[in-house]
């Protein structure tokens, strides 16, 4: 897709660096000139690994790579800093998200990136992943008709979690909804991918119920309104089995889509109206066996959750070489922002 | 003397502090947790901080004042990144600390058996001291690959400070609720297939790995020394099982498995990983043949280094340790360890 290749530095060499590297290691577009983290040992192994040059201060490695473009995978704290750094460089980024700790602070990261004719983009790697994809077609054809509901819940227990680590720090435990606040761009991001139309704020319920200070809030039950669709947002850090599902129902059909335990199922009138219930309980049940097999595969194989972000990369440097428009518009990335910021008006802080 | 241990509260560190105690020392012990049994941590020679060696601030004075740094901690499961912040980072940090001090204390680093490359010995070979560590670590699992860093970090530490150093690696540390399943490679609920029958567990029970760490401390011509610690005589898998099912200890029925069965096994499933998925499936332990052969291979482990530098001898028989270690208070042990 891309002509030529883009040189690139990755800031930041924890977890998710592995799957920002692995698809830089195997793309022909770009090139790594060097990894940074505040940790040599971190840095050097990470560098060995994926054959490159081991920095621990970015703004010497920004000067001594000079890269096109930059990933930005530290702590959301640290991302807004780190992000300017970078364009000031005269480098794309594409940062983790939250890429900023609420909507004022993000606009003034992509009004000084659209200054220097460079582009920023939030990793919202979940709409990319095959479900998403899925069920936006389904969207865009029509199947469900119009869109009234959107949920989109998740199901993770944070109490053992570093962001539950009273040494660790919480990493975003500088945002009101500290661990849910973290994942929340990620469901906000998918309701905004999918649907059109103007946006009404709503309201929401935040809680501690493990009561680890550390966490800040672990429970959120919240809604809002975009365009005809009234969309629900929760998370659960007491509820299992762990899960990420985001389900959309028209006015013509229904479909579900688990991201963790990936399966898609479309809830559409089938055969007789009468047995319409029945076939489509048929149709599920071979949909979920099949995505059980499909599973079963995809881990042996080591093809996790993830597999959305080389695509999203590969958007992000078709855009960054002037090839496409970005994979997450700067719209979509603010629209975003400005729903966690009213979601999370009620949630608590440190 | 004073001693500073590192991963104080788990499995091996509690046995450590003990034995540090009754060797005549102080201890301060750096847990993450508060610990929540009493001994031996009511007692008045032991000191404990709550913190992170991430986070030198709760620690750094203790260190100071120490004599002796005991490291033991790591993190033994997570993922990748989990294990190399908790076994790596955490040591880069200790490390900085340490090179900072005029008159650094010596440094007993706890190693492991995980590092040796079991591949490159012959079956019925000799792995010690001078055996080839694994040159592939990440075949073997994140356990193998970040304790070998985090060996390869305190010997680069002890080279560039010339401070005093020694690595001790312990066999398969077992005890009290830390049965390595009897030996068994896959153990279900009635029934476990134990492989290599015959291969020696390269095991040592805890409190016997205790003394030769606790030796260690004050042992001066262990300076340098890198040591392996294992009982003697070496139980086969099988000796160990049948040890701890005759004092009681729950374990399913075994059906044994000779060791070149469980690798013919690994090596068809390592073919058809090659034909059908290039490499990159994800493999369980007894589907594994590099990791098939650290667990099972059958080899000698001798121990004549750790007698003769250290003047340990291991204290506890097996049929001794058994009855120890399924008498003791629960409550007085520390956790489980994950390996």
């Amino acid at each position: 897709m891309v002509a030529s290749s883009l040189t690139s530095v990755v800031i930041g060499c924890g977890m998710i660096s592995e799957q920002h590297l692995k698809f830089i290691s195997a793309s022909p577009a770009v090139d790594l000139v060097g990894v940074c983290d505040l940790s040599p040992a971190r840095a050097a192994w990470t560098a060995e690994r994926f054959d490159t040059t081991a920095f621990t201060d970015h703004r010497e490695m920004l000067a001594a790579a000079e890269p096109q473009t930059v990933h930005v995978l530290t702590p959301p704290v640290t991302h807004v800093a780190l992000a300017l750094d970078a364009l000031d460089a005269g480098a794309h980024v594409v940062v983790e998200k939250p890429a900023a700790s609420s909507a004022p602070e993000l606009r003034d990261l992509l009004a000084h990136a659209t200054t220097r004719g460079l582009i920023v983009v939030e990793n919202q790697n979940y709409r990319f992943n095959d479900g998403v994809l899925r069920l936006r077609e389904a969207i865009g054809r029509g199947d469900l008709g119009e869109v009234v509901g959107l949920d989109v819940a998740i199901a993770l227990d944070l109490t053992m979690s570093p962001f539950a680590d009273s040494h660790a720090g919480n990493p975003v435990g500088h945002l009101a909804g500290g661990a849910v606040r973290d994942l929340l761009p990620h469901q906000v991001g998918l309701a905004v991918h999918l649907l059109d139309g103007p946006y009404r704020a709503g309201g929401a319920a935040w809680a501690n119920r493990s009561g680890i200070d550390e966490l800040v809030a672990d429970e959120l039950d919240g809604s809002f309104e975009l365009g005809s669709a009234r969309v629900r947002v929760s998370f659960s850090s007491a509820a299992h089995p762990e899960r990420f599902r985001v389900e959309a129902r028209g006015t013509r059909g229904s479909m579900t889509v688990d991201l963790w335990q990936p399966s898609a199922f479309l809830a559409i009138p089938r055969g007789p109206a009468q047995l319409t219930g029945v076939v489509n309980q048929l149709v599920e049940g071979a949909s979920l066996a099949r995505a059980a097999f499909v599973n079963l595969y995809d881990k042996l194989r080591d093809r996790g959750p993830y597999h959305g972000v080389p695509r999203l990369l590969d958007g992000f440097y078709a855009a960054a070489a002037g090839l496409d428009g970005a994979p997450v518009s700067a719209d979509d990335m603010m629209r975003t922002a400005r729903i966690v910021d009213d979601l999370a008006i009620e949630a608590p802080t440190r | 003397m004073n001693v500073f241990i590192t991963g104080a509260a788990g499995f091996l560190g509690t046995a450590v502090t003990r034995a540090a105690l009754a060797a005549g020392h102080d201890v301060t012990a750096l847990v993450r947790r508060p610990p929540q049994s009493s001994d031996p941590w009511d007692r008045s020679e032991v000191g404990i901080i709550v913190g992170d060696l991430r986070r030198p601030v709760s620690w750094r004075e203790a260190v100071i004042r120490a004599d002796v740094v005991v490291h033991l901690a790591a993190v033994t499961s997570g993922s990748i990144h989990d294990q190399f912040s908790g076994t790596v980072v955490s040591t880069e940090s200790l490390l900085d600390v340490l090179a900072t001090l005029d008159n650094p204390p010596r440094l007993v680093h706890v190693s492991t058996f995980s590092v040796y490359d079991y591949d490159a010995i012959p079956r019925g070979g000799r792995l010690d001291e001078g055996s080839r560590l694994v040159e592939e670590p990440h075949q073997r699992g994140a356990y193998c690959e970040t304790k070998l860093l985090q060996e390869r970090l305190v010997r680069r530490h002890a080279a560039d400070t010339g401070g005093e150093l020694v690595v001790l690696r312990p066999g398969a540390v077992w005890g009290h609720g830390a049965w390595w399943d009897g030996g068994l490679a896959v153990a279900g609920r009635r029934f476990g297939l134990a492989f290599g029958p015959r291969s020696a567990m390269k095991s040592v029970y805890v409190e016997n790995c205790a003394d030769a760490i606790v030796a260690a401390l004050v042992e001066p011509d262990a300076d340098g020394a890198t040591i392996n610690v294992v009982d003697d005589p070496q139980p086969t898998q099988t000796e160990f099982y049948v040890a701890l099912r005759a004092v009681g200890v729950e374990l399913p029925r075994a059906i044994p498995v000779p060791y070149s069965v469980a690798r013919a096994f690994a090596f068809v499933v390592n073919v058809v990983d090659r034909l059908l998925f290039g490499g990159g499936l994800r493999k369980p332990e007894f589907a594994d043949a590099s990791r098939l052969a650290a667990r099972y291979k059958p080899l000698r482990y001798p121990n004549a280094h750790c007698r003769h530098v250290l003047g340990w001898e291991p204290r506890f028989s097996l049929s001794d340790a058994c009855v120890r270690a399924v008498a003791v208070d629960p409550d007085s042990h520390g956790p489980k360890p994950q390996r």
